[in-house]
């Protein structure tokens, strides 16, 4: 199913997740996955898919690691390829590094938030 | 028996598409696609894949199997109307064709149409078309420029006729309404190719021939008599003056050079960058051109004026 939002391309096989939801969270999990390890555009998607948050497309994950690189938080390096054109891989900065537990940490607080109030909510109803 | 290597078949495919008289551009790109599927070939097997190599030749260059790189193209147009920096262009073009590469789409599945996808890269780089040019900074130096033109043609043709050189009504007016003629011109030029060329060409036309016009015929009322020479310098410095300090400070984002970066470009192959260090005149550059096309303009004039008056 193809769902669009704005610049939000998504495209998901088995999971479904809102595209708002996902744009709320996208740039945080693509940071996490950079701070893991040194990885590649493709290599991102796969890792996304593979966590359940669906296939997410590239004109929807090379903006984000644009505006990753131009906060700072990750670098990025052409190397060559095995075979055929080269690929750009991203490795975290200390700067992204700090701020993914930063960041990582409000998220966690906030889904608690709104764990709390649905948890009374449901209760009640 | 020997695993089958796909620069061998990307080797006989670019011989076959030599010996069927393909051009450089045209084997740029259709090798392109070879690497695409050279990552899904089994045992790196592209002849199971594609075909026997002449046949997959043939096709491509007939047009029968897709190429990538009008996306491309048509992409870095996009971008460079947004006004995003030739540098980043090259990034976000070697990117696309890296990650199609891999994940094996089309591009417009993958990135969404070239025009959304440039918007929003615009967007996340702070990009903005026309950076650092004002209409009010534009008009500000048009005017002087302009009448310094008609003040440098009435000191020359003083000076070859040994005659006073009038400042007239028309020249003033003249000064103060042509700049104002290309600020109008100006968007219709930037709208497109055709329009462009027509717009530019057609304002030009009509900027010659109202100087023209106002040296030959509108030479009443006078405003005051000069010397010769004093119009003569007074012009060629103004207009000299001004040339020097309107030009650009840098190289405008516009001129720099889309180069791919990575470091095995070669086989890229969509031949949508731009090859070579060649990086178009710096601001130096430009203001020796506008100072030579004034000088240019200033005889033209002076001989047309010579021949009517």
């Amino acid at each position: 199913m193809l769902t669009s939002q704005r610049y939000c391309l998504v495209v998901t096989a088995d999971e479904e997740w809102p595209a708002q939801w996902l744009r709320g969270v996208l740039e945080l999990c693509v940071l996490g996955l950079v701070c893991e390890q040194e990885t590649y555009g493709y290599a991102i998607a796969n890792e996304l898919q593979r966590a359940g948050l669906g296939r997410i497309k590239g004109g929807t994950l090379y903006p984000i690691l644009l505006r990753l690189e131009e906060d700072g938080l990750v670098d990025s390096a052409w190397r060559e390829g095995e075979a055929g054109p080269g690929r750009k891989f991203f490795h975290a900065t200390d700067q992204g590094r700090r701020e993914l537990r930063r960041r990582a940490a409000r998220w966690s607080a906030f889904t608690s938030t709104t764990d709390a109030l649905l948890s009374r909510v449901l209760k009640e109803s | 028996m020997t695993k089958p290597h796909p620069g061998h078949y990307a080797d006989q495919a670019k011989a076959e598409l030599r010996r069927l008289g393909a051009g450089k551009e045209q084997i740029r790109r259709i090798m392109a696609d070879v690497w695409v599927q050279a990552a899904e070939a089994p045992d790196g097997d592209l002849a199971a894949v594609l075909g026997p190599a002449e046949q997959f030749a043939g096709d491509a260059l007939a047009g029968r199997r897709p190429v990538r790189a009008d996306y491309l193209r048509q992409l870095r147009t996009e971008l460079h109307t947004r006004g995003v920096p030739g540098q980043r262009i090259g990034e976000v073009l070697a990117e696309v064709d890296a990650h199609v590469t891999d994940t094996r789409e089309d591009p417009a599945s993958a990135f969404g149409p070239p025009r959304q996808y440039a918007a929003r890269i615009a967007e996340e780089t702070g990009a903005t078309p026309e950076a650092g040019s004002s209409t009010t900074r534009r008009l500000l130096t048009g005017v002087p420029v302009t009448a310094a033109t008609l003040l440098a043609v009435e000191g020359a043709v003083g000076l070859l006729r040994d005659q006073a050189a009038p400042v007239t009504l028309a020249v003033l007016l003249a000064a103060l309404l042509l700049p104002v003629l290309s600020q109008v011109a100006g968007p219709l030029v930037r709208r497109s190719a055709g329009l462009g060329c027509a717009t530019a060409l057609g304002s030009l036309v009509v900027t010659q021939i109202v100087q023209v016009v106002v040296l030959v015929w509108l030479r009443q009322p006078v405003l005051a008599d000069l010397p010769a020479w004093v119009a003569a310098v007074t012009g060629a410095v103004v207009a000299l003056a001004l040339i020097v300090v309107s030009r650009p400070t840098e190289r405008p984002a516009g001129t720099a050079p889309v180069i791919d970066p990575r470091p095995d470009a070669q086989h890229s192959g969509t031949a949508v960058w731009d090859t070579g260090k060649d990086e178009g005149p710096g601001p130096r550059g430009i203001a020796w051109g506008a100072a030579a096309l004034w000088l240019a303009e200033i005889a033209w004039l002076t001989v047309v004026v010579l021949l009517l008056r």
